[in-house]
């Protein structure tokens, strides 16, 4: 194994993130109107937020100074490269340079495709989306893009799709997103049946 | 007693909420074994199921899955030498050895019984304290419950946190979200950007599931494909071990429990934490230190009592206080506000027939845990390989409509969603993420009880800290930061030491 070692900026960026965070929360407390009389001991709505917000802008500047001196002085430990060579035993090297490529994206996809999820439901109805966010975030979990693995996942989608559909939009009646006519012919199919 | 007792068990008598506690001791067992889920998963699963339920019968769900989740983990860090769940870390360190051994069976029984019995310590906590904290912060001051809200963060962040800072900082974050929305005091919006959904704040269920959810499913999706070799040799006789194994191991039962329970009460740690302490405490008290990690019932034993003990201790903040521990028991109290119950020291009283009936819940729990777990250790095993990447998916879109249906709109799906990418940034991050919960919690009950105070002290700041109450709890706080380091120290030492252990071994 190759000891390549990374410098580990994370708490820099941590700071920066909490610092940027701080000032957005700061900036919508800003024009804020209270319906309430000022007086003794009356504090406005936004004098909390706005003592929150200053003291976790502090925060942040607090974490970077102490990356900063740590990394100075050289104490800050590199970052630890995952090591998975045991769970890639028997592996071709393809295969290992596929499976890196599946961890890589799977976060930024996951998130792409419940985005996508979330845009659709309203659209185009509860099961249409749900049916196609559970097919392809299946798949992507799967990380195998075969014929055979794509109808397998179809399959358990649409089923999935049915019993929660059926479970939680009729019966439960949640007040899932009921639109396309798939939902309403099954919302009505369950009704003259179940009555 | 007797009688709120007795009203318990009437709440509870029905087929209902009996099965649903059975029910949810097998989806809780189910997700405490396999690992990358667990008892977290397990709840948000069945959130949209718990709004319909009746009250009683959502409640009996979830005490199951609690109970299940916690003991579960045992069947997977002893016959797999994987954790099921963080609360079984230690469990595995003697666990895996003895199964190893050839002692598998006996390795199951001792965690299934001691399990039952760290919960029967719990409960003993819970149902005994419960009570008294209530009735002494009924009688608390404005001030007070702003003392009572400062405490409990300081001490999630000193507890949760490496980095005492970068607990501080998110805390600040959970509270500046919690604001957001019309304030208590005098109603005014602020910090909505103008957006209407957001005038009555953001809704505590759709961000736990966001920021705890979204991150663990996609942690647990990048380890769907680890390899495991399962301990398939084993019988279980009995529960494995003598009259006289039961007798040497009572201290070490009892002290376990108690630092279970006690660990459970603090906010912000858990069985993750329970379970190691215990095992630490256990080994520097015990007669034959050596033995430990080498596969010795002796730490079997502090790590299962310890972690199922723990339960009833969260609870008892919950009920008391309406402060939860841990991310568990935050979605809980999400689930009571769903039902109409207005978390705090009033729902001792005002819910007594409720509450007992929980307690009695927790009691059916426990018993079927031990049923299921001794009867179904084959069926429990098998589901040890769950295909995942298939599991994931369903959870995560039951999980979405568990959010919408909280006040039926798509917008707290939004919710989660941005929760979410804020949960998987912060981990990457090496943030603690229960800061920022208990900070999105106590947020308003602070701001709130701060701001009445002040109005009627007419802004003196002395009143605020002058009175008994208060004085105690500004007192645990600051105990709190200087005491919490050197329990972390101890949780830190005996993963160090069963490491170092690990490394002997595979050296000889």
């Amino acid at each position: 194994m190759d000891n390549k070692q990374r410098k580990n900026y994370t708490d820099l960026i941590s700071g920066l993130v909490v610092m940027a965070l701080a000032a957005f929360f700061y900036w919508t407390t800003i024009g804020t109107k209270s319906f309430m009389k000022a007086g003794r001991g009356r504090l406005a709505p936004d004098a909390i937020p706005k003592a929150v917000a200053i003291a976790m802008f502090v925060l942040g500047i607090i974490i970077i100074v102490k990356w900063i001196i740590s990394s100075s002085r050289g104490k800050v430990p590199p970052l630890e490269i995952v090591d998975d060579s045991e769970d890639c035993v028997g592996m071709t090297e393809a295969q290992i340079r596929n499976r890196h490529l599946f961890q890589k994206i799977t976060m930024p996809l996951t998130l792409l495709l419940i985005l996508l999820y979330l845009i659709a439901m309203p659209r185009i109805g509860f099961t249409i989306s749900t049916f196609c966010f559970l097919t392809l975030q299946i798949t992507l979990l799967s990380a195998d893009l075969s014929a055979k693995s794509w109808l397998k996942n179809l399959l358990i989608a649409l089923i999935a799709t049915l019993v929660i559909y059926i479970i939680f939009g009729c019966a439960f009646g949640l007040a899932v997103p009921k639109v396309s006519p798939v939902d309403l012919g099954l919302g009505n199919l369950y009704r003259s049946v179940f009555g | 007693m007797l009688q709120l007792f007795a009203q318990g068990f009437q709440q509870m008598a029905s087929w209902l909420n009996i099965a649903m506690v059975a029910f949810g001791v097998f989806l809780g067992v189910v997700f405490g074994c396999v690992p990358g889920l667990n008892g977290n998963t397990a709840l948000v699963l069945v959130l949209p199921l718990s709004y319909k339920l009746p009250r009683m019968a959502a409640f009996a769900l979830i005490m199951g899955i609690y109970i299940g989740s916690c003991s579960g983990g045992l069947i997977s860090a002893i016959l797999l030498n994987i954790p099921g769940a963080a609360s079984n870390v230690a469990t595995q360190f003697d666990g895996a050895p003895m199964a190893r051994k050839g002692e598998a069976g006996k390795a199951l029984g001792t965690g299934i019984f001691y399990s039952f019995l760290g919960s029967i310590i719990g409960f003993i906590a819970l149902f005994f304290l419960s009570g008294p904290v209530a009735s002494i912060a009924i009688n608390f001051g404005k001030a007070d419950y702003f003392w009572m809200a400062f405490f409990a963060l300081t001490m999630v962040i000193s507890l949760s946190s490496k980095n005492l800072w970068k607990g501080l900082a998110v805390a600040c974050l959970g509270l500046l979200c919690s604001f957001i929305g019309a304030s208590e005091v005098d109603g005014t919006t602020r910090m909505t950007l103008g957006i209407h959904a957001l005038d009555a704040g953001i809704n505590l269920i759709p961000a736990l599931i966001g920021i705890y959810a979204v991150g663990e499913l996609i942690n647990a999706s990048k380890s769907f494909d680890k390899k495991v070799k399962i301990e398939t040799n084993y019988k279980i006789k009995g529960f494995g071990f003598s009259w006289l194994e039961f007798k040497e191991q009572f201290v070490n039962m009892l002290t376990s429990g108690v630092v279970g329970a006690f660990i459970g009460i603090l906010p912000g740690i858990g069985g993750m934490t329970a379970n190691l302490v215990a095992y630490s405490v256990s080994k520097s008290t015990s007669k034959h230190p050596e033995k430990y990690g080498k596969g010795y019932m002796g730490g079997l034993v502090a790590s299962e009592t310890a972690n199922n003990a723990c339960v009833g201790g969260a609870m008892i903040p919950l009920f008391a206080l309406g402060i939860p521990g841990d991310t568990f028991t935050a979605v809980m109290l999400g689930v009571m506000m769903v039902h109409g119950l207005q978390p705090g020291p009033l729902v001792m009283t005002k819910n007594a027939d409720f509450i007992y009936g929980i307690f009695v819940a927790l009691m059916l729990a426990n018993i079927f845990c031990v049923i299921l777990q001794y009867f179904g250790i084959k069926l429990f095993v098998r589901m040890l390989a769950v295909p995942k990447h298939i599991l994931l998916p369903i959870i995560m879109v039951l999980s979405l409509v568990g959010a919408i249906a909280v006040n039926n709109r798509i917008f707290d799906a939004w919710i989660v969603l941005i929760f979410g990418i804020v949960g998987i940034v912060m981990n990457k991050l090496e943030f603690p993420i229960t800061p920022i919960i208990l900070g999105f919690i106590l947020g308003p009950l602070a701001e709130t009880n701060l701001r009445r105070a002040l109005m009627v002290s007419k802004g003196a700041f002395l009143p605020l800290i002058s009175n008994t109450p208060s004085i105690i709890l500004i007192s645990l706080s600051v105990l709190s930061l200087i005491l919490a380091p050197r329990l972390l120290k101890r949780e830190a030492k005996a993963q160090a030491e069963q490491e170092a252990l690990e490394t002997s071994n595979s050296a000889e």
